[in-house]
């Protein structure tokens, strides 16, 4: 094998290899070294972030808000340097781990290095309370991508190098071997027939080269001098047109091969034939004459002639008729030579078919046409062009293209070059790119959408151009208010979330190639929330509108504002620093301060806390910028409100919280453990005190064994989203119990929730558990709060509709509380009113209750609904509900609640 | 029966008893009295400050207390409306609505109570509450005792009718007094001591209620009377203790407190004040 290497190749063998050896032993020492720096890094970065992290979450454990505690333990894990953050408290455990990313550096380098990142703890402590233990491992997978870059860098590097010194040596060799080489490359060419080779060694080679060089060529050039001659002889002979000889009369004296070929005849069919053998009878006789009268007076004649072969099939021949004159002028005889011309013929008869049919193609097409020849002008229009620039065709022909497809740009308004004559220009189609506006002569101006052409001739050289266009004004309308909405928020105008992150990652970029530095402030509304609650939603949208006026003031020109979401606001500085953005944060609270926001009397005062993180060359990426202005804007808030804090790693300040979990887990252990009762409470008919009807209630019984009323555990059920599971649990042990206790006859009714009726499957589970147990559905009803039907009115009316039409029936609880009760009267089916107890405990004192509960009973018999007053706790209320005319009345007064007989 | 099979089965109820009798006080000392605190400062600050307290009064009580505190002021009073609450530490239970609740004053913190104020920057050229007549003037929030009914309800008295402007809380409305944001501020006037004191801040008063006795220890009427009594004694005791004083020396610290705040006991009669004002006030009480 080795024998068989060339010079060449031995030299960079033995060169790459020693360079290979010092690479890799170069590298095992980086890539050792710096793994132990990381590793130790790894620890003290888990430290200080542990420490943060358990500042942050100290405010929510003490809340007890475990879910917004979660969350944040989520959105730290998003965040690629982490691992594992895990939180423990009460038998609780919250283990957040991190989704697999797959990074950039490949598996086995991963292992090679072999970093450890450690799992910390952290105790969170307050006033000697324990809150939990919060662990925190960090993911070594960012260090391992940037150690694997740098790998492949010094990767590339080398090879470069090796790459380099690999030319040189080829090049030094090259010098010294090129002439040898190119001598046998010739020889070998000649050898195989190409006459024409030559050495050319180079100047630079050894003497004995050159002349060894020089005289092989000198031989090969007579050698080639004398072929070629000979060649040309031979071609020209063989390959001549047709060429034939006649005598004055036109009998045929001589033909070539190729006048054979052409005609079909064989040479000696032809000689001594007339030449009117091949007359295709085409021209008129008229053209002959002018031939002989030209020929034979000397003159040479061309002309375009259509023969006939042998076979009868016409061919076209371009003539020329030479006299071949003595020594007295005259001619002894005509030599004809002539051009197969018949393919010619035949392509441009095609190429006239062929237009028109594209003529008519176009003018029926629905996207304007405009064909140009090479100095553009208009040579074509299509009826749709016509209609697009608002030109006639026939008007605008032999006009500039210019003159008749005027562009400008849509937004500077600066005149287009033609895309027809830049197509020609260049050679190349051209496309415009989306801004095109055409001036037409009305005056009207139309978005449109070209694109051009040039068109070649047979040598491919530009004869023209076509140019295409259509209406682009309603694609171009839509993408416009498409592009808005998805970098704005619509309700401000502002910049949307999207949009600041695109900022961001410019921002970033920018920092990232220079020393140049900026800021990002993250701006969240104190007291916002009361106004919100207070006033309802449309004023709080008011109050946002209003203060994003303000900020606007308040931002320096060329600075990015922007709605994050909700209350919280984002603000990009470029070419700012800490102090800067401070300055300005400052500026904006005080222009927040100084505003009230005035409803229905009252005045608000609103104010704002921002965090403000640095954007710098070493800062990682934007989730790590929003976390840090997220973290000072939550201490500015921990603060006392109204206040700029910039983040700093060493900051201390963000501190502890509480939780209201504490419930939900209560609640959760008692639907494992059965620990729920069904109480029920009469429902009393004032006018016929046999007809037997109950509420159902529920109650917890809690560890230590006492009762737990609902407004203990329902409030949790509602929030953490399991009212509805609650529900079920209600419908099927009453179900149960009214299978098991069939000489009960009584009718209960069941308070649902609102997550139940917008539950689209909580319908179908009510039937096929009624079908299973057998139930009756005229002994069961439902009981509605207008809170639960109000966040989906639709499936409620649906769920009610389903079940009524089966038999069961409706209560439409808590009636008067809300402000639209009546509204909800009208449109929901219910076949019980129950009236608030707000207007029924207090009857005997205050009149304007009683006059409140007579308009219900009324608007109940309009509607032919049956009315129940709640909270019926005496004889006293007891006699006004009679006298006022409810139908049924409940309260303490009448039953208290007692456990469903078992 | 034959004597020894009775004897057996007397052997067996004895010991049930006993299993019974060592059980059911177990049962009793697991479980946990939720004891409220209203929202005076940061929620981190209230958990620094009460979780000692608690410790040493529940192991002095023998009861589990566990602090319980919601995210506003409004919302921790919420919880006591919902029936969460065992305990609670505030002067929100004392109107018409939420007296219904039942809830009982077991102790108070030392000191000689809080006054609702109208007050002014020290350079301003107000002199009277009258000359308020239509300017902004800064209040807590609308449900704060001091902090709003009590200045709200003597400018009414006066005919005055101004602009109010909801800071929140008490220091952001005397951060906006400071700021001159607005002409006056009705504030609590220990909080408003303590601001200026840190804040460096000169006010002038230019009206100043009754004393109210600040906020005070409340029992759930589902309390049992032995546990709140163990629980007031524990309280009030905390003065006399070692143990205990060095707790209120610690929890001052932490406020920066000029001097310690022990329990003092306390009853409903020392709260009627704020019953009465409540039946007599000229501001709207609604929904509290």
């Amino acid at each position: 094998m080795y024998a068989g290497l060339s010079l060449r190749g031995r030299v960079l063998i033995a060169t790459g290899g020693v360079l290979l050896v010092l690479l890799v032993v170069a590298m095992a020492q980086t890539v050792r070294q710096t793994s132990r720096e990381i590793s130790l890094g790894l620890a003290r970065e888990t430290e200080r972030e542990l420490s943060v992290l358990a500042q942050a979450v100290s405010e929510l454990v003490v809340l007890r808000d475990f879910t917004a505690v979660e969350q944040m333990l989520r959105r730290r894990v998003a965040q690629e340097d982490a691992d594992q953050i895990r939180y423990v408290h009460e038998g609780i455990t919250l283990d957040v781990q991190a989704e697999s990313h797959a990074g950039q550096r490949p598996e086995w380098f991963a292992r090679l290095l072999a970093l450890e990142a450690p799992e910390l703890d952290h105790a969170i402590v307050l006033g000697g309370e324990s809150y939990g233990q919060l662990s925190l491992r960090l993911s070594p997978r960012l260090e391992e991508d940037w150690l694997w870059r740098l790998f492949v860098s010094l990767i590339l590097i080398w090879s470069v190098g090796l790459a380099a010194i690999a030319l040189l040596s080829a090049r030094l060799l090259g010098v010294n071997l090129a002439g040898l080489q190119a001598l046998r490359d010739a020889a070998r060419r000649m050898d195989g027939g190409d006459w024409h080779a030559r050495a050319d060694v180079s100047r630079d080679a050894p003497p004995e080269l050159r002349e060894t060089g020089a005289a092989f060529d000198r031989m090969g050039e007579r050698l080639g001098a004398t072929l070629t001659a000979l060649s040309e002889q031979q071609r020209a002979a063989d390959n001549a047109a047709l060429v034939s000889e006649t005598d004055l009369a036109g009998t045929i004296t001589y033909v070539n091969d190729k006048f054979c070929e052409v005609s079909g005849y064989r040479r000696e069919e032809l000689l001594g034939q007339n030449h009117r053998i091949v007359n295709s009878g085409t021209h008129p006789r008229a053209f002959f004459e002018e031939m002989w009268r030209t020929i034979a007076s000397g003159q040479v004649w061309h002309a375009e002639i259509c023969n006939r072969d042998k076979a009868g099939k016409p061919y076209w021949v371009h003539t020329t008729i030479t006299p071949m004159l003595g020594d007295d002028g005259l001619p002894r005889k005509y030599l004809s030579i002539r051009f197969d011309t018949t393919r010619r013929k035949e392509a441009e008869d095609e190429l006239a078919r062929e237009k028109e049919r594209w003529q008519v193609t176009l003018k029926s097409i629905g996207d304007g046409v405009i064909v140009t020849d090479q100095d553009g002008r208009v040579v074509f229009m299509n009826s749709m062009a016509q209609e697009l620039t608002g030109r006639r065709g026939e008007v605008s022909l032999g006009h500039g293209v210019n003159e008749v497809f005027s562009l400008i740009n849509e937004d500077s308004r600066a005149p287009l070059r033609n895309p027809a004559l830049a197509c020609m220009d260049e050679n190349t189609s051209v496309s415009g790119a989306g801004q095109s506006v055409l001036l037409r002569p009305d005056g009207v101006e139309l978005a449109v959408h070209d694109s051009a052409s040039p068109i070649h001739g047979a040598g491919l050289q530009v004869v023209g151009s076509v140019l295409v266009f259509r209406n682009d004004s309603e694609r171009r309308a839509m993408l416009r208010e498409l592009r808005w909405l998805a970098y704005h928020d619509p309700l401000t105008g502002l910049a949307n979330r999207r949009a600041m992150e695109g900022r961001l990652e410019r921002a970033l970029r920018l920092a990232r190639g220079s020393a140049r530095k900026h800021t990002f402030c993250y701006i969240d509304l104190d007291q916002f929330k009361l106004v919100n609650d207070t006033c309802g939603h449309a004023a709080g949208d008011t109050l946002l509108v209003a203060l994003v006026g303000l900020m606007g003031q308040s931002v320096p020109e060329r600075q990015h504002l922007a709605r994050l979401g909700g209350d919280e606001f984002g603000l990009l500085l470029f070419d700012t620093d800490a102090d800067g953005a401070r300055h300005i944060a400052e500026k904006l609270i005080e222009a927040i301060n100084d505003y009230r926001f005035n409803h229905e009397g009252r005045s608000f005062h609103v104010g704002a806390s921002v965090g403000v993180a640095e954007i710098d060359a070493i800062t990682p990426d934007i989730a790590d910028i929003m976390t840090r202005a997220d973290k000072a804007c939550y201490a500015a808030k921990s603060g006392g409100r109204n206040r700029v804090q910039v983040y700093s790693s060493a900051h201390a300040g963000l501190r502890k919280m509480e939780d209201e979990m504490d419930t939900m887990s209560h609640l959760a252990r008692a639907m494992e453990e059965g620990r729920f009762r069904l109480y029920r409470q009469r429902i009393m008919a004032l006018d016929d005190e046999a007809d037997a009807h109950y509420e159902i209630l529920l109650r917890m019984v809690d560890e230590s064994g006492a009762i737990q009323s609902p407004a203990r555990f329902l409030p949790a059920a509602e929030r953490f989203g399991i009212a509805g599971r609650v529900d079920r649990w209600v419908v099927d042990a009453l179900l149960d119990y009214q299978a098991t206790h069939p000489d009960d006859g009584a009718k209960y009714s069941v308070n649902l929730s609102g997550q139940s009726l917008a539950d689209e499957s909580f319908l179908g589970y009510l039937i096929e558990r009624m079908e299973h147990y057998g139930a009756r559905p005229d002994r069961i009803g439902f009981e509605i709060t207008e809170s639960a039907v109000v966040e989906d009115l639709t499936s409620a009316r649906r769920f009610i509709h389903g079940l009524r039409s089966r038999g069961c029936q409706f209560y439409l609880d808590d009636f008067g509380a809300g402000m639209s009760s009546f509204a909800y009267l009208k449109h929901l089916p219910v076949d019980y009113i129950k009236i608030d107890g707000a207007f029924v405990r207090d009857l005997e004192n205050e009149p304007l209750d009683r006059v409140i509960v007579n308009a219900i009973v009324q608007i109940g018999r309009d509607f032919k609904r049956k009315t129940i007053a709640e909270f019926v706790e005496t004889g006293n209320v007891l006699k006004y509900v009679r006298e006022l005319g409810v139908d049924y009345a409940q309260g303490y007064g009448i039953h208290r609640p007692e456990p469903l007989p078992v | 029966m034959t004597p020894t099979r009775r004897s057996l089965l007397l052997v067996c109820l004895l010991g049930a008893g006993v299993l019974i009798a060592g059980i059911t006080p177990l049962r009793a000392a697991e479980r946990i009295y939720h004891f409220g605190v209203l929202n005076q400062r940061s929620i981190t600050l209230t958990a620094e400050y009460w979780n000692p307290i608690l410790r040493h009064v529940g192991t002095k009580a023998g009861v589990k207390l566990q602090l319980r505190i919601a995210r506003t002021a409004n919302e921790t009073t919420d919880m006591a409306a919902r029936d969460e609450l065992d305990f609670v530490y505030t002067n929100h239970l004392f109107t018409p609505e939420r007296d219904k609740l039942g809830f009982s004053v077991l102790a108070r913190q030392e000191g000689a109570g809080i006054r609702g104020q109208v007050v002014v920057p020290e350079g301003s050229p107000i002199r009277a509450i009258k000359e308020l007549e239509g300017r902004d003037v800064a209040f807590a929030n609308p449900y704060a005792f001091v902090g709003y009914f009590v200045p709200m309800d003597a400018l009414l008295r006066g005919d005055i009718k101004v602009n109010p402007v909801f800071a929140g809380n008490q220091e952001s409305a005397m951060g906006l007094l400071k700021l001159g944001k607005v002409a006056a501020a009705g504030v609590n006037s220990k909080v408003m001591v303590d601001f200026a004191r840190r804040e460096e801040f000169k006010y002038r008063v230019l009206s100043e209620s009754e004393p109210y006795f600040d906020l005070c220890v409340m029992a759930n009427p589902r309390v049992s009377h032995e546990v709140r009594e163990a629980v007031r004694a524990a309280l009030i005791g905390m003065r006399e203790d070692p143990e205990g004083r060095a707790v209120l020396a610690s929890a001052a610290a932490l406020l920066e407190l000029q001097k310690p705040r022990g329990f003092l006991s306390a009853s409903d009669k020392d709260y009627d004040n704020y019953r009465t004002f409540f039946r007599n006030t000229r501001v709207p009480v609604t929904g509290q």
